[in-house]
């Protein structure tokens, strides 16, 4: 059967805010570490988007995988596809269970405290001992930030089965603060906002054409753009 | 680029600006870029060529099928495919002639599995050339990242993904110290979810406030390396990983040739000149170490040539060896050219068919 044949299943992983694979504690800890990796500011964070339940979701099993293109559900994927899937669950399960008690056991050797019950500090503290130096603000005449784990060099997949527990978590923190929010995290498209990314209010917009960005375009400019005036004018301030 | 002397122009999308035999130009949005369009805006051959072959009556379309072997005859012909259907049933095809279209990696990996006692080393491989001199298209860029106190947000997500191209690089110039040239083009560095650079700051406020900055004032030029075909690159059958039917998977040995190196590291900083003219304030070159195994395209494992010994089809894309074997995907470009290689796939598909509908099936009986 071909992808497009796969039955739709009216499943919403907003529907609630409770924990579907982690307990209370797991999804409490996860909770907090997020919230250091995308702190919240002036603007939301990561707790705000509820990047834990975008994770959550995803350690869940394989029912919120592929989200259906119209939002509608998720696909239900089944035979090998499926086995393969959960192959690679099972390995992030393992990696997320053994994260958290190696978060309360640096938390409680150190400030003699569960995680989850420590100060913002303190928990950087915590998970600078898993991923190195919390990075330095960027200067754009300065060296090079770094740190460890989030999204590869340039726009290319990378393969997620090959990271440690930091760097997934950092990386899957982004995912639940960027991601649609049809997949459980950046909640109401909180994540697309602070950096001002003008995404589809719905998936079923990027499909039936609701979700345009000609706003953003001059649309009857002539060929060669950069002679047009509209176009000079833009650009600098 | 006007200001440094340089030509571009619009750059070929494949995807419909206005309505279309059916079809909808929902993709101003760039919004499907790197996954597959839902819709209708996207021209890939299953929203083009397949419905209008479905339409004549003459086509069947078996999806879920993993074909395993070409068959051969005791004349040594094709006899058809091999085959498992997506509930697991071992069929065999039967086939006057036989197209592989697998792409640079799974058709040499088929005509490799495809042995036989009369080709004991992989179908239509008696030169030994089946899964050599693979190319890929190595994607490098460079990012330049804008002052956000100094220029107007991008806004590099909204319209296509690319607008814009320059051939300017393309032709060899030996003042370069190297050989061939490619395609450039500029665009935004991803969608949210896949936006970084090197060297952002990869978590806590930093991080955040670089993706605050920066997501709208950033953006990079690509080059697409027009790498040079080697002997020693290539698709073959690992000996130890087998995939999920018990079928050897394709492995794949590849060092860069050093001209590709000298080609990249010379495009990608000409491309942070150009953004460096632009108004970009920091440069970054994402040279191949940097992203390793970034590639496009999958090209030249079934090469094309007149010479029976150094390659594998010949101009029409039939097998040397076996007469109704042919080959239609990018594995028989013998150079890898430095432009995306579908409108090519495609114009020599149709070159190639004619040539059997008018030549080649006379021969074939019912």
């Amino acid at each position: 059967m071909g992808q497009a044949d796969w039955v739709v299943v009216p499943l919403d992983a907003n529907a609630s805010d409770e924990p579907l694979y982690f307990d209370d504690h797991a999804w409490r800890t996860i909770e907090a570490a997020t919230a250091r990796i995308i702190p919240t500011d002036r603007q939301p964070g990561a707790r705000e988007a509820r990047a834990v339940r975008f994770i959550d979701r995803m350690l869940a099993g394989t029912q919120f995988v592929y989200a259906s293109a119209d939002g509608s559900g998720f696909l239900r994927m089944d035979g090998l596809e499926e086995k393969a899937w959960l192959e690679r669950v099972e390995t992030r399960r393992a990696l997320y269970d053994d994260g958290v008690v190696r978060l309360d056991e640096l938390a409680r050797s150190r400030f003699g405290q569960p995680f989850v019950s420590l100060r913002e500090e303190e928990q950087d503290a915590v998970l600078e001992e898993l991923g190195g130096p919390k990075p330095a603000r960027y200067r754009l005449d300065g060296a090079e930030a770094g740190g460890t784990g989030g999204a590869p060099a340039g726009n290319q997949p990378m393969d997620e089965d090959l990271l440690d527990f930091f760097s997934l978590l950092v990386l899957n923190t982004r995912q639940g603060f960027y991601a649609d929010p049809v997949y459980g995290g950046n909640a109401g498209g909180i994540g697309w906002r602070v950096i001002g990314f003008d995404g589809p209010e719905t998936l079923r917009a990027t499909t039936d054409g609701t979700y345009t960005t000609i706003d953003y375009l001059i649309v009857d400019a002539q060929w060669p753009y950069e002679n047009d005036p509209r176009v000079t004018r833009a650009g600098w301030r | 680029m006007a200001e440094l002397g340089h030509s571009t122009f619009p750059m070929p999308t494949g995807a419909v600006s206005r309505p279309y035999r059916g079809r909808q130009p929902f993709s101003e949005n760039g919004f499907w870029q790197q996954y597959p369009d839902p819709g209708t805006g996207k021209s890939s051959t299953l929203i083009t060529f397949i419905p209008d072959a479905l339409a004549t009556g003459r086509f069947e379309l078996r999806t879920d099928c993993y074909v395993r072997e070409v068959v051969v005859g005791r004349d040594g012909r094709a006899t058809g495919v091999l085959y498992q259907d997506g509930a697991g049933n071992e069929l065999l095809q039967e086939a006057k002639a036989v197209v592989v279209c697998g792409g640079g990696i799974e058709t040499p990996r088929l005509l490799l599995l495809s042995r036989s006692a009369q080709f004991p080393d992989g179908l239509a491989n008696g030169s030994g050339m089946v899964g050599r001199h693979a190319t890929f298209h190595q994607y490098s860029f460079a990012i330049g990242l804008f002052d956000d106190e100094v220029s107007d947000p991008l806004y590099g997500f909204s319209g296509h993904y690319n607008n814009l191209a320059s051939m300017d690089f393309y032709e060899t110039d030996a003042s370069r110290g190297h050989v061939l040239g490619s395609l450039i083009f500029p665009s935004m560095i991803g969608h949210p979810v896949n936006w970084s650079f090197p060297g952002r700051p990869s978590w806590g406020q930093a991080s955040k406030d670089a993706d605050r900055d920066f997501f709208n004032h950033s953006m990079k030029i690509g080059v697409l390396l027009h790498d040079l075909p080697v002997e020693s690159n290539r698709v073959d059958l690992d000996p130890d990983v087998v995939d999920a039917w018990g079928l050897p998977v394709a492995r794949i040995t590849h060092t860069p040739h050093p001209n590709d190196y000298a080609q990249e590291r010379w495009q990608v900083a000409k491309n942070g000149e150009i953004l460096e003219a632009a108004g970009a304030s920091r440069v970054i070159p994402v040279n191949m170490e940097r992203i390793t195994g970034n590639t496009s395209h999958e090209l030249g494992t079934v090469r094309m040539g007149d010479d029976p010994a150094t390659s594998v089809v010949d101009r029409w894309c039939r097998s040397h060896e076996v007469d109704n074997l042919y080959v239609f995907d990018a594995s028989v470009f013998p150079t890898a050219t430095g432009i995306n290689p579908a409108l090519t796939i495609m114009a020599n598909s149709w070159r190639c068919s004619e040539h059997i509908v008018r030549y080649d099936a006379r021969g074939w009986t019912d």
